[in-house]
């Protein structure tokens, strides 16, 4: 046996196998890189999916490998596990379809070029590279190949913002002109991650895959040599937005940022202001505010049109509803009726919410960090599955030809190329601007 | 015999030195806890059976009598219905470490699972707490605890909680409310219910189907 954690399927119980094998024609065999935290969240949304198996998973850290495989046993599932990528693609071949690569940003260049050249379509999550001319390489790589590779800007595919901003801003143009965007992501500072020692792994393993000690393996997102850090990260996610909402991308940008807190090497917080031309060939602004340092609001956008506005998240409670531009729409019902019962009628929004009666309900289900939800028409869908789930689902509609790609290379690399800027602009103090030539490939 | 005014009064006196005296022997039970740490974007929490908000400010405190604030669970024996844990051992769940990381959680298999505390002999129990993961902002699903002499829990069973309002575990069902995850556990007052036996029972959680301790402590005395 050359790899590990296939003794244990045996045990597994038949009726549970029968049931996977019978759909395995309509089965996809995906396979995971990278078990830290995200990979875990991979794992059990795939568990998820019905039409798809995940059948190897690879990690430089055994315990989590460990963790892995007892956890799918658990649910019945086999997982072989592996070491590292190299030796899953080698070892399983033609046995996998798909890679979801869940590993640091650093390394994800090298890793999407291994799969792209064994054949694989690949799921990448946060961006494509940590540079931008490894994700140029990785999209002409995957053009030549003839094979997807997905972004992992996961709101493109989610059916709460494809209704706001298909149906809700683009089609029916409900809020008007929308001059202005806002979008935040805030998270409280967070001690580095530790593990006791006999967990740990091995000062050689470590320095074999470029870590410098455990701490900087447990907690990269804060060290310079392996990358821009997760304020980046979560700037990209919300500038993917930006760019979705007005279809078009920036032409300039002007940000700063800083490390206001101790003990970091990367910067926790991030303030750009990007601006676009719409298709109206009018200019607008959007502004991203990313804070790694306090937690006030959490995570949403608010798109401010001269009729309405628009403030929505990924988390529905800090998100999810339309607000007329003027307050006094709210309280006239006629003028409330004249212009926003047409799209209640056609269920783009949802009946008024009112404010809050009493402490009682404006108490109920609210999150100490979240703010409450402002009084407005509430959007029409719900999301009852892991954020994930559907851009992973998409990704696999995809592969059998079902649709296309919500975040395809090419537009996941333009993101890139538009965050590449305000991280340029914040080190270097001074405004970006971006010519068409920077987002294409 | 008529009260005279002076038995009267020295029947009132008497009266209020056995309400303080009553009142000087409960404490404010006082909880270790580990160190604040709720990091990451806000889940989208969604059930219709969930305690509101506190905004920020701490459970109040459970009130036991003197004498009764110990920990009487440190290092207990710890049986589970999964004897397999994918993830950690149940000797964790008594060890006295509850922080939330990676290496001081058990996990135990999907669906109605439990976790039990043998006292090693029967004891007074005035207050029981339980954490489970809290890394992240969770609500465990059917959370029950019972108290029993009995090691199987089929005769002689209190029942301290249940927030298993469909009673989809099984174990009658119960009208508490569920409860978001955090540092501060989830404390529970007994009431001085004597059982050698202390059984929390869960099912699945917010973000996955996996069960989830991180520890277990029990209050009381001999």
């Amino acid at each position: 046996m050359n790899h590990m954690g296939t003794v244990g399927s045996a045990a597994l119980p038949v009726f549970r196998n029968l049931a996977r094998e019978a759909r395995i024609d309509r089965c996809l065999a995906v396979a995971l890189v990278g078990y830290g935290r995200r990979g875990e969240e991979l794992a059990h949304v795939l568990t998820r999916i019905p039409e798809v198996r995940v059948t190897a998973a690879a990690d430089i850290w055994p315990w989590r490998l460990e963790q892995a495989r007892e956890r799918l046993r658990a649910l019945g599932l086999a997982l072989r596990t592996y070491g590292g990528l190299d030796e899953l693609l080698a070892a399983e071949g033609a046995g996998v379809d798909a890679v979801i690569v869940a590993t640091p940003d650093w390394l994800h260049a090298g890793q999407v070029t291994a799969c792209l050249k064994a054949g694989k379509h690949v799921y990448c999550e946060g961006e494509l590279a940590s540079s931008l001319a490894k994700a140029r390489e990785l999209v002409l790589l995957a053009r030549e190949k003839k094979r997807l590779v997905q972004g992992g800007h996961q709101r493109r595919s989610n059916p709460r913002y494809i209704h706001a901003f298909e149906i809700v801003c683009q089609k029916t143009k409900a809020l008007g002109r929308v001059t202005h965007a806002y979008a935040q992501w805030h998270r409280a500072a967070a001690p580095f991650y530790v593990v006791p020692q006999r967990f740990a792994l091995t000062t050689s393993a470590l320095e074999a895959n470029g870590y410098e000690n455990m701490e900087q393996f447990l907690n990269w997102e804060w060290f310079r040599r392996y990358g821009l850090g997760s304020v980046a990260a979560l700037a990209g996610q919300k500038l993917d937005l930006l760019r979705w909402f007005w279809r078009a991308e920036p032409v300039s940008v002007t940000a700063i940022g800083g490390y206001d807190s101790k003990g970091r090497e990367n910067a926790d917080s991030l303030m750009a202001i990007f601006t676009f031309v719409n298709s109206e060939q009018e200019t607008v602004r959007g502004y991203v505010q990313i804070l790694e340092n306090v937690s006030r609001g959490a995570s949403y956008e608010q798109f401010m049109g001269e009729n309405a506005a628009l403030t929505i998240s990924e988390i529905a409670i800090c998100g999810d509803a339309v607000q007329p531009e003027e307050e006094r729409i709210l309280k006239d019902p006629v003028a409330r009726a004249a212009l926003w019962n047409p799209h209640i009628y056609a269920r783009r929004i949802l009946p008024l919410r009112e404010p809050p009666k009493s402490p009682e309900e404006e108490a109920a289900n609210v999150d100490v960090r979240v703010t409450k939800n402002v009084p407005g028409w509430p959007l029409p869908v719900r999301l009852d599955k892991p954020a994930l789930q559907p851009h992973l689902e998409n990704f696999f509609a995809a592969i059998r030809g079902e649709t296309v790609l919500s975040d395809p290379a090419e537009r996941a690399f333009a993101n890139l190329a538009a965050l590449d800027g305000a991280v340029r602009s914040a080190a270097l103090r001074c405004p970006v601007d971006f010519t068409p030539q920077d987002f294409a490939v | 015999m008529r009260l005279t005014g002076m038995m009267l009064a020295a029947f009132v006196a008497g009266l209020a030195v056995a309400a303080g005296a009553q009142d000087a022997t409960k404490v404010q039970l006082k909880i270790a806890l580990p160190k604040p740490q709720f990091t990451g974007t806000p889940k989208d929490i969604r059930s219709p059976n969930l305690e509101p908000s506190r905004g920020g400010k701490p459970r109040p405190a459970v009130e036991v009598p003197a004498g009764a604030d110990k920990v009487i669970s440190k290092d207990c024996k710890v049986t589970s219905s999964d004897p397999e844990p994918i993830i950690g051992e149940l000797a964790f769940i008594t060890d006295g470490d509850k922080e939330h990381d990676a290496s001081t959680y058990v996990e135990l298999g999907p669906g109605t699972q439990w976790v039990q505390v043998d006292l090693g002999k029967e004891k007074e129990i005035y207050a029981a707490c339980v954490w489970h993961y809290h890394g992240e902002e969770r609500v465990y699903r059917d959370v029950v605890c019972q108290i029993s002499n009995d090691r199987d829990f089929i005769d002689g069973v209190v029942n301290v909680f249940n927030n298993d309002h469909d009673n989809s575990s099984a174990l009658g069902g119960g009208q508490d409310k569920e409860y978001r995850e955090s540092r501060e556990g989830r404390p529970f007052a007994v009431n001085g219910v004597k059982g050698r036996y202390v059984r929390f029972t869960s099912k699945g959680n917010t973000s996955n189907e996996m069960n989830h301790y991180i520890e277990v402590e029990v209050y009381g005395r001999e």
